[in-house]
């Protein structure tokens, strides 16, 4: 039976920035796993902990020795390995002595079609205690940070200076040294509640020895603790915290003890527009905003999380500080109220939008301009498309408001309570807060369509102005975040259903950037291809993203399509029939003909030139198909029409010989084929899809 | 505890941790980091420690003196450690104690900062420190300084004297500050916040100011090829304020600014390249001493 121990190792460090952490925690674990995989040291699990002072990594049932190691050595060729007296060479003589085996071991095996001398090596598997001292090092150098810093020589790097290290295996110290910090059995407790240091005698009393010095060492349980100490508040004060994930993950790593405090600010501060002092107090302070339960309306309140036990002090500087920040954001809004929220439109002439794309001021009016072509395009009633015009007027003015110079994270919301003031229409005011939707992948999209418009135009307007001053996204490097905004307007398109074309929508907005940018005919050209396919890669995304075939999206993508939505709603069908007889019926009839309509000169028929009475069939049944799949826009009817040619093409092919000699007959039977592959053309490239 | 008493309370917790107590630089700077005593100081191998009161002036920050929390000119206690002490950390919590912030009575956190100074190509890692949710001090490990990496980190400490002073005397306002005895800080201040920034704002003339950072911009490269570190880099601390008032004035566009930035990063720069010039041809005096 092989004998295990349990390993743990503390990396102690001054405080590690709450977004490192989890991923640090992730990397802990497979490179340790990977480390221990490389040496041949077998184990149970590995878990992984981390506060803002500490990482820590246990290894269970570490096997005490690593496995032997036998492998086959190949030495030098057998000519070269013995003279002519068979004594052997100076080469062979340095092998033996390399590798440390002796002479009767040898044996000889053939390797690519030559002799060689070959030995058996025996590596006996080192003791754990022995080995651990190099890996641990290594194991701390494998963890990368997103910004990591040298504190005393620059080839050692992490995120903070580390302080101290803790490493046990059998209770025992491993002791090695890493950034000039000798590895020990002792750890710190919380900075202010229990210094230490500690000392560990046994790895299981680890997590106990921290939570007596007032370190919750795993993360669950601070979250857990967090989120029972919020609930309980907030039931204190009669609400619900209001609780948002990414802040409440950097909560659970900004703290080693996390202690919930309650405070209050005045109430004449719910008079801004919630979105201010919910900000303040999530982004700016941390702290979580208390709602009321029934109607969701913002309290006078909030709780923080202290990493100190209760003091009065703390309750009153967390009060404090969110007071001055709100009196900061009163003061700004009133500011901003003093003039109408028209004024400050003519201020985005000084704010450049991206530099030689103009001030944000020409944006606004590209933008303009922009939705009363797409919103034409679409045949959207001319009211609404008034009303987006306006929108987009106004999108950008919050931009320059004291507010939002102060809080930029409030652009939108602040456009929109603005614009409500001035007395714009609400479907303005709302349309301005949309315009930014969505802000990331699964944000909900525009719910109107003035919101949904501007998103729109607004995402194109940068696509395409980016494009043609030549910033695109590779590889990783995405500095604007096109391809989020493709992928925002790729979702616009399907949920509205818009109809609008993926060229009319490129085209209008090289149009309407060309008053800002000189953009010549090639150029023109060059650029609707390059954004087209960085659409197309968005809405490959999509499909993939819907669980469509990979051969469904390249039979759709490889054929005109009218809209986005459509095209989605077509390869949803395709999905749909895929592998049933239906569509492997289209398949089959589709193959035959496209295989040979390749070689055909047009697809004009000449009726007169028809011998067979198949050739007849087939040519009316072609005329049926194409007139009814005409306005058809049910994809899966279309199948339908499709599979009907299937007969006629199986009797064509039966009893009609395409290849004759005379070229006019082969000719005209040639483009039959191609009238017949245009009309399933007009649903897929059927090719694509797997011959049943 | 009064302004005052805090800032020498300061100077006597530093000097017996072996800092030499420096004083405010008498050129218009920013912040306490282009004091030459940090800038230039940082740079190179020897050790290095300081202490010093830096009045920093931010132009675009004026509020007429009259807002309740910002100000034209505020008030900075700069340390520099080089290289940075393994128990800094700890150090600069007992400074705090030693100004009466019982660290068992307060929320006292470290979250995450990156600091970054463009004019001098400057930059490091650490952390705001907040008391109570309030930040007093920003805690840097310099990794860059003029462009070049540190070879030694030091370690910055920037504490804000009004916010802890308003801390220690509970005060919502700057202005009602006690400095010292019956004196606020809006009897020292208000009216020169007022002034200012009237200039700043309201009265600065911008074509004097563009042919001012030029001047000086010339000047520093004529001394900088002289060899004259000193003045040089006055001349470049001058080009960075004239370009705060430039800002503030409202007389650089978003695109100009990335270039005027880079005119004055490109001297701070020089500077840096002449200063460690210097020092190497002196042979590193201060690494012998060790006294510091």
């Amino acid at each position: 039976m092989t004998v295990c121990y349990n390993l743990l190792m503390e990396i102690g460090c001054e405080e590690i920035p709450s977004r490192f952490l989890p991923r640090a925690m992730g990397q802990l674990k497979t490179e340790a796993a990977a480390l221990l995989a490389d040496n041949r040291l077998g184990h149970g699990t590995i878990e992984t902990w981390a506060t803002p002072r500490r990482l820590v990594v246990l290894v269970s049932d570490l096997e005490t020795k690593q496995t032997d190691l036998v492998e086959k050595v190949k030495g030098p060729p057998v000519d070269r390995a013995y003279d002519e007296a068979g004594q052997p060479t100076k080469a062979l003589l340095g092998f033996i002595k390399n590798h440390g085996v002796s002479p009767d071991s040898l044996e000889q095996e053939t390797v690519k079609d030559a002799r060689y001398v070959v030995v058996q090596k025996e590596t006996p598997g080192r003791m754990t205690e022995e080995i651990l001292p190099e890996l641990l090092p290594a194991l701390i150098r494998k963890l990368s940070f997103p910004r990591p810093m040298y504190w005393q020589s620059k080839d050692v790097r992490f995120a903070r200076p580390v302080r101290w290290l803790l490493a046990l295996y059998h209770n025992q110290p491993v002791t090695f040294s890493f950034a000039g910090i000798q590895s020990d059995r002792f750890t710190y407790g919380h900075r202010f509640l229990a210094p230490g240091p500690f000392e560990i005698d046994s790895v299981n009393h680890y997590f106990r020895c921290l939570e007596e010095n007032h370190v919750v060492v795993d993360q669950n349980r601070r979250r857990k603790l967090i989120l029972d100490q919020l609930k309980e508040k907030a039931l204190e004060m009669g609400g619900e915290a209001l609780i948002d994930e990414d802040l409440l993950e950097e909560v659970t790593y900004l703290v080693e003890f996390p202690v919930a405090v309650d405070g209050s600010f005045d109430r004449s501060y719910l008079d801004l527009p919630q979105e201010v002092p919910i900000t303040s107090m999530q982004n700016h302070q941390r702290y979580f905003p208390i709602v009321d339960r029934e109607s969701g309306r913002l309290m006078p309140h909030f709780v923080g999380i202290s990493n100190n036990r209760f003091h009065p002090n703390i309750r009153k500087g967390y009060a404090k500080v969110l007071q001055a920040r709100l009196a900061d954001g009163r003061f700004f809004y009133n500011e901003d109220c003093r003039e109408p929220f028209e004024s400050y439109v003519e201020k985005l002439k000084s704010v450049i939008f991206l530099e030689s794309l103009g001030s944000v001021d020409q944006k606004r009016a590209r933008l303009v301009e922009l939705c009363g072509m797409l919103g034409k395009k679409m045949n959207l009633p001319d009211e609404r498309i008034e009303k987006a015009k306006r929108t987009a007027h106004l999108c950008k003015a919050d931009l320059v408001t004291s507010m939002v110079k102060e809080f930029p994270e409030l652009q939108g919301v602040m456009g929109r309570e603005y614009a409500r003031l001035s007395g714009e229409a609400e479907e303005v005011a709302l349309g301005i807060y949309e315009h930014y939707q969505p802000r990331f992948t699964g944000d909900a999209i525009p719910a109107i369509i003035e919101g949904a418009l501007v998103s729109l135009a607004d995402r194109i307007d940068t696509l395409a102005g980016c494009f043609a001053v030549g910033i695109q996204p590779t590889g990783s490097q995405d500095p604007y975040a096109l391809r989020r905004q493709a992928q925002g307007a790729v979702a616009i398109l399907l949920g509205f259903e818009m109809d609008l074309s993926l060229e009319d929508y490129i085209g209008s907005a090289l149009e309407t950037l060309s008053t800002t940018l000189e953009i010549d005919q090639e150029k023109r050209q060059q650029l609707e291809k390059s954004i087209y396919d960085f659409l197309i890669q968005r809405i490959r995304f999509v499909l993939r993203d819907r669980g469509i075939d990979h051969d469904v999206t390249e039979a759709v993508l490889a054929v005109p399509f009218r809209t986005t939505a459509d095209l989605v709603k077509k390869a949803a069908v395709l999905e749909e029939y895929l592998k049933g007889p239906l569509l492997d019926d289209v398949i089959t009839a589709y193959n035959r003909v496209a295989n040979l309509a390749r070689n055909a000169p047009g697809d004009s028929v000449d009726k007169n030139l028809f011998e067979d009475v198949s050739e007849k069939e087939l040519f009316r049944s072609l005329k049926t198909a194409e007139e009814n799949l005409k306005d058809l826009d049910d994809h899966a009817q279309a199948l339908e029409q499709l599979q009907l040619l299937k007969q006629p093409v199986d009797n064509y092919f039966d009893n009609v010989m395409v290849m004759v000699e005379d070229k006019k007959l082969r000719e005209n039977r040639l483009s039959l084929l191609a009238a017949l592959k245009k009309s399933f053309n007009r649903v897929a490239d059927f090719s694509k899809l797997p011959a049943p | 505890m009064d302004l005052q008493t805090i800032m020498i309370k300061l100077q006597e917790y530093w000097a017996d941790r072996g800092c030499l107590i420096w004083q405010p630089y008498d050129v218009e700077k920013g912040a306490g980091t282009m004091n030459p005593a940090t800038f230039l100081k940082s740079l190179g191998p020897e050790p290095w420690s300081v202490g010093y009161v830096e009045p920093s002036r931010r132009p675009a920050d004026g509020r007429y003196g009259e807002n309740p929390n910002r100000l034209y000119q505020h008030l900075q206690y700069q340390v520099i450690i080089k290289p940075a002490p393994a128990d800094i950390q700890q150090q600069y919590l007992d400074s705090l104690a030693f100004l009466g912030l019982n660290p068992l009575e307060h929320d006292i956190r470290f979250v995450e900062d990156n600091w970054e100074a463009p004019t001098l190509g400057a930059w490091g890692l650490g952390w705001e420190i907040w008391l109570d949710g309030m930040e007093i001090t920003q805690f840097t490990y310099f990794q860059q300084v003029g462009g070049f990496d540190v070879e030694q980190v030091p370690v910055e400490l920037t504490y804000g004297l009004e916010r802890i002073a308003m801390y220690l005397q509970d005060c919502d306002n700057v202005f009602d500050l006690i400095w010292t005895g019956t004196i606020t800080y809006g009897e020292v201040f208000q009216r020169v916040e007022w002034e200012q920034s009237s200039y700043s704002f309201d009265y600065a003339d911008r074509d004097l100011l563009f042919n001012l950072f030029n001047s000086y911009e010339t000047e520093a490269k004529r001394l900088l090829e002289l060899d004259l570190v000193y003045p040089a880099y006055d001349y470049v601390l001058k080009c960075s304020h004239t370009f705060n008032n430039l800002e503030a004035r409202g007389a650089i566009s978003v695109t100009e600014r990335a270039a005027y930035i880079g005119r004055v990063r490109t001297l701070a720069r020089f500077c840096a390249e002449c200063y460690l010039k210097q020092r190497e041809k002196a042979g590193y005096p201060l690494l012998a001493g060790g006294a510091l």
